[in-house]
């Protein structure tokens, strides 16, 4: 019955599939049933907001989500989505390196424990200076150099703002990993059952990844067309990480909602290594007040504090 | 579509299976607990969201496709409003159209109970809320270039005729791509109040805003919301994409221009040499032929 | 006429090298061949496993192969500066080691493009340098600057080969079999020796001679900028351009004396490839070693002296982890060849050939330095749970490579110089006789004697007794 000849809509065909039955399962495993007879087509009638591939916003039952309407190819994610221009802002003050960013993202991206699209930090500029945690991502630069250096065209500035990678093109030279100053960047160096996912290819996904590409933290725009936030935003619980649209100049960490030029006014936010002149869409906001005293951090696995061993504050720490 | 549904059914039966396994179900019954909320929504009907859950060691737990039924309540009568059944969040909304009777009390108030008669091992549940008429209107007018929303709102008194709100303060937000901004407060008394609407929201590209008044978290009135849409955002010009750049897919043009002028004059001095050998070929050959 | 007459009498002597093979010919071959096969062996499994099997990791993303394509092209660049512009100045002593110089040239340029293909993780997309060229890319630069590169010296090579090869189709009674005298009589092109074949030859190969030096230059200067373009502190520097072409003639120079040495005793060249000649590339290598020791202190002085942070990060990693191997390449390397060519009781051909080693192992080192330790010191700290990731250590399969790439080039070089004299014949018959003719010249003309200098004279005359 399927034999058609297009093998990439067949594919998209299986993932409907797919993902209607584990999605189904899912629910069910978090339901108490109430020996109510389940009919699994009915509709319940509740509507979604959608950002259309041309940024409209539209409204569709969440049963009737179409995937091959959600579907958007390598090729059509080169152009961003209109009149945006994304920014995310992170309270420095009010991390507590509670990790549910970076554990989020990992999951709704298909990445192995050890791969961080949105890696942790322990920053301490000097040895008097004061510890504290940043969340950093792909900071989807303005001037990004490893879009510059990119030989054939696969990673790429949109004009929302957000740089992608297409791994159908990369060819894994990794001179975006050398040109990027922040460290963003990771290569498939193998083959791994986290690059199987039974899912069609989009950049905007990052899913599912590819052996010998490179990839990094893609600012969600799948969710943003859903009309929701990133990952790592609407996982924190402290509400550290602010995203929106900077000429909507509105931002939001999912409890609150606040003008962006407001809040970098107010906090005097900043943005990291300003001087390198890439021009980051992502913005701090200065550790000072902090909510927490940076050792509610390391609240974790030996295996992940061991990471920040380098540090001068943990160094002292234990020598005492 | 037939096969699907067996399909799906069976995958259900075993994971219902593991799931009472782990629920202990056989013991005792479950606890449920109902949420309810109320909103007047801007085209005067009201809408009810229920969320329903059931208790269980590892915390809530959304209980799907159950019938939660609607009351309108007052002076110990009740009436069926309808039902409505819960989606896989175990939330559900019923909305209560304009002009539908609710039941009152002699001081004006409604109350709305939602009620889950609880089924098998679930607990049942219930929840209501109260709430009085209110009748909110706004206009957004554009005067002697000052943007404003005007505020009027009135409530029933005892004998059903209409009274001028007192002190009450509303709330203005804008919406945001994904959730709403607020921009400020009005301050309704005697039946009115403005809102001088500031000049520097963006808005959309076209600098439409949807503005919404709403009236939150009340004790008396509930929530209520009205939207309206107005073109006073001042958008600034969207994030252009550079022309030729270094990070654009064109390559500036003076890269361009070096490029191929470097090229031409080495690869023209090697088609100079490649002629070259041709012509010592071809007198290569004469040599030959003699 | 009397050149062809020597021309064939040198060819004479050096035919047998081209006839005979002995069997440590067949011994040697198949051990390069067999240091190839252990190369193409980790290369398929590199394939197969993906780069996880090479000490590459996020922070290192190129390691010893990115060493070797600098090295290799390095040396490609040397081989095609020294024979450019010995042949464009007209050094007098070129004739002998013009051949070496040149297929150094052609045989690196050939390898070293190899490495880099070893850094990208999906072979199989190649074909996309070319269907969606991005022209901002630096690596773009060099894929084209690599392929007009490789042009150039093919065609150079050609031109400074066709010569010997009219001389191999009409050397007549040779036990060569009949289809090397066919290949060798194809593309001779029908070459006769006629003035205005010769005077043709001649131009194009000095306007060519002239484009390699500058296309050498501009390629090598694309390949620092690789480097250079990107915000690293180890590598965001100005200097890097010029750093690398003195750096590549340098390392060339080297593996040139070193060939010269190798073939000398292999083909018993004594009478050709002189002291002279060694100390004539040596004098080379010194005045480069004290060029690149030049670079090398402006780039790090100036790093040291300054107190960026990252700057500060990568000499203390120098000087500290690296401190041995900076020792040995900046100190050693540049240190030796100096002493070495500077005090003439030192200069002998074995001398200069050690020191010719230990800078081309000192520069291989140096790049290393370069690549490794910069990306070990970035500007986000590494922060990674897995120990393995933080620093660099290249694995078997990284060194199998590199000595199968090694490999490879002895392997060219050994069957280029069975399939053509390693002494460009006709190029030394030439030399020869215009170096008697103004010897003959020059006892009657004044004029003459001044344009060779005395000391040069001496030389000549020197060596036209030799012979
Ligand atoms: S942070 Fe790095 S990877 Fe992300 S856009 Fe900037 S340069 Fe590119
Ligand atoms: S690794 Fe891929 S994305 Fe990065 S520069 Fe190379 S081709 Fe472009």
């Amino acid at each position: 019955m399927d034999n058609s000849p297009n093998e990439r809509k067949n594919n998209r065909r299986k993932f409907l599939r797919v993902s209607f039955l584990t999605g189904l399962s899912a629910v069910a495993a978090k339901t108490v049933c109430a020996d109510i007879p389940v009919d699994p087509e009915k509709e319940t009638g509740e509507m979604v907001t959608l950002l259309s591939p041309d940024g409209q916003l539209v409204k569709v039952a969440k049963e009737k989500i179409n995937y091959m309407e959600k579907y958007i190819s390598p090729e059509a994610s080169r152009k961003g989505i209109p009149h945006r221009k994304f920014v995310m802002v992170i309270d420095l003050a009010k991390c507590k390196n509670a990790r549910k960013c970076v554990e989020n993202c990992q999951k709704a991206h298909h990445l192995p424990p050890h791969q961080e699209f949105m890696k942790v930090y322990l920053m301490q500029e000097s040895e008097e200076a004061a510890p504290y945690w940043m969340p950093k991502p792909c900071f989807h630069c303005d001037k990004p150099l490893c879009v510059s250096v990119c030989p054939v065209g696969a990673t790429y500035k949109r004009s929302d703002g957000i740089v992608l990678i297409d791994n159908e093109r990369c060819i894994g030279c990794k001179f975006c990993m050398t040109g990027c100053p922040y460290s963003a960047r990771q290569f498939n160096w193998a083959d791994s059952p986290y690059l199987h996912v039974d899912q069609p290819y989009s950049p905007e996904t990052s899913v599912p990844g590819k052996e010998g590409t490179v990839s990094k933290c893609d600012f969600c725009p799948d969710m943003i067309r859903d009309g929701k936030m990133p990952h790592c935003v609407s996982a924190c619980p402290m509400g550290v990480i602010y995203f929106g649209d900077q000429l909507e100049d509105i931002v939001t960490n999912g409890e609150e909602t606040i003008r962006f030029s407001e809040l970098i006014a107010s906090r005097s936010g900043y943005r990291h290594l300003e001087d390198l002149g890439t021009k980051p869409s992502v913005y701090y906001l200065p550790p000072v007040n902090r909510q927490f005293p940076v050792d509610r951090g390391f609240d974790h696995e030996d295996e992940i504090n061991q990471r920040y061993k380098d540090v001068p504050y943990v160094k002292k720490m234990h020598k005492n | 579509m037939s096969y699907k549904s067996i399909l799906s059914r069976r995958s259900l039966i075993i994971v219902l299976c593991s799931v009472m396994a782990s629920l202990q179900l056989a013991a005792q019954n479950i606890n449920s607990t109902l949420e309810l909320k109320e909103l007047k929504a801007s085209d005067d009907s009201r809408i009810f969201g229920i969320k329903l859950t059931g208790e269980n060691e590892s915390g809530a737990i959304p209980v799907f496709q159950a019938k939660v039924d609607f009351f309108t309540t007052a002076d110990g009568k009740s009436e069926l409003l309808g039902s409505a059944s819960t989606d896989r969040d175990g939330s559900a909304t019923f909305k209560v159209e304009k002009g539908t009777r609710l039941l009152k009390d002699k001081e004006g108030i409604s109350m709305v109970t939602a009620s889950f008669q609880g089924l098998g091992k679930l607990n049942s549940a219930e929840a209501n809320v109260k709430f009085k008429e209110i009748n909110l209107q706004i206009n957004l007018s554009e005067k002697d270039s000052l943007n404003t929303i005007q505020l009027q709102a009135s409530t029933v008194g005892p004998n059903g005729e209409s009274v001028p709100l007192k002190e009450t303060t509303f709330n203005i937000y804008v919406q945001g791509l994904f959730s709403k901004l607020k921009i400020g407060e009005c301050f309704v008394d005697a039946g009115a109040g403005t809102f001088e609407f500031p000049k520097n929201i963006p808005g959309d590209s076209n600098g439409n805003l949807k503005i919404f008044v709403r009236l939150e978290e009340n004790e008396i009135y509930g929530e209520v919301e009205k939207t309206g849409n107005a073109k006073w955002g001042n958008h600034r010009s969207g994030f252009v994409e550079p022309s030729r750049s270094l990070w654009s897919s064109g390559a500036p043009i003076w890269m361009i221009t070096t490029l191929i002028i470097l090229l031409t004059g080495v690869w023209s001095h090697y088609l100079y040499a490649i002629v070259q050998l041709i012509k010592i070929r071809k007198e290569g050959k004469k040599i030959d032929q003699e | 006429m009397e050149s062809n007459k020597r021309k064939q009498e040198l060819l004479k002597e050096f035919l047998p090298q081209l006839e005979k093979t002995s069997f440590l010919w067949y011994a040697w071959v198949t051990f390069l061949l067999g240091a190839i096969f252990l190369g193409v062996y980790c290369l398929v499994l590199q394939i197969l496993k993906g780069h996880i099997i090479t000490g590459m990791r996020d922070n290192v993303v190129w390691g010893v192969y990115i060493v070797n394509f600098i090295f290799f092209m390095g040396i490609s660049y040397a081989g095609a500066l020294v024979s450019g512009s010995m042949h464009l100045f007209k050094t007098s002593w070129r004739g002998p080691i013009l051949r070496i110089a040149e297929l150094t040239t052609i045989i690196a340029l050939f390898i070293g493009p190899l490495y880099i293909l070893l850094c990208i993780g999906r072979l199989d997309r190649l074909p996309f340098l070319f269907m969606y060229p991005r022209i901002q890319s630096p690596i773009t630069w060099d894929v084209i600057a690599i392929t007009t590169d490789l042009f150039g010296c093919l065609i150079y090579l050609y031109l400074s080969f066709i010569r010997d090869f009219a001389l191999l189709r009409d050397s007549g009674d040779t036990s060569l079999p009949k289809w090397r005298i066919n290949i060798y009589k194809v593309l001779a092109l029908g070459y006769h020796d006629t003035p205005t074949q010769k005077k043709r030859i001649k131009n194009v190969t000095n306007i060519m001679s002239a484009m390699i030096i500058a296309i050498a230059i501009i390629v090598y200067s694309v390949l620092a900028w690789i480097f250079s373009v990107t915000l690293q502190p180890g590598w965001h520097s100005t200097i890097f351009g010029p750093y690398f072409v003195i750096a590549a003639v340098f390392s060339g120079a080297g593996v040139i004396i070193i060939l010269m040495r190798v073939f000398r005793s292999v083909y018993h060249l004594e009478k050709y490839i002189t002291k002279q000649h060694f100390v004539g590339v040596g004098m080379i290598l010194m005045v480069l070693s004290m060029f690149f020791a030049y670079f090398t202190f402006s780039e790090y002085l100036t790093k040291w002296y300054g107190s960026k942070k990252l700057d500060d990060n990568l000499i203390q990693i120098l000087f500290t982890q690296y401190f041995w191997q900076f020792l040995f390449s900046n100190y050693v390397g540049t240190l030796l060849p100096i002493i070495i060519m500077g005090i003439p009781r030192f200069r002998t051909i074995n001398t200069i050939t050690f020191a010719a080693i230990v800078a081309v192992l000192a520069l291989w080192m140096n790049r290393y330095l370069i690549v490794v330790p910069t990306l070990e010191t970035p500007y986000m700290p590494i922060q990674d749970t897995r120990l393995e990731w933080l620093l660099y250590k290249a694995t078997w399969i990284e060194w199998c490579l590199t000595f199968g790439g090694v490999g490879t080039f002895c392997l060219l070089f050994t069957l280029a110089a069975k399939f053509v004299p390693i002494i460009p014949v006709s190029e030394v018959a030439d030399a020869e006789l215009e170096m008697s003719e103004a010897l003959a010249k020059g006892q009657d003309n004044h004029a003459a004697t001044i344009t060779i200098p005395a000391k040069k004279q001496v030389v000549l005359k020197k060596e036209a007794n030799e012979l």
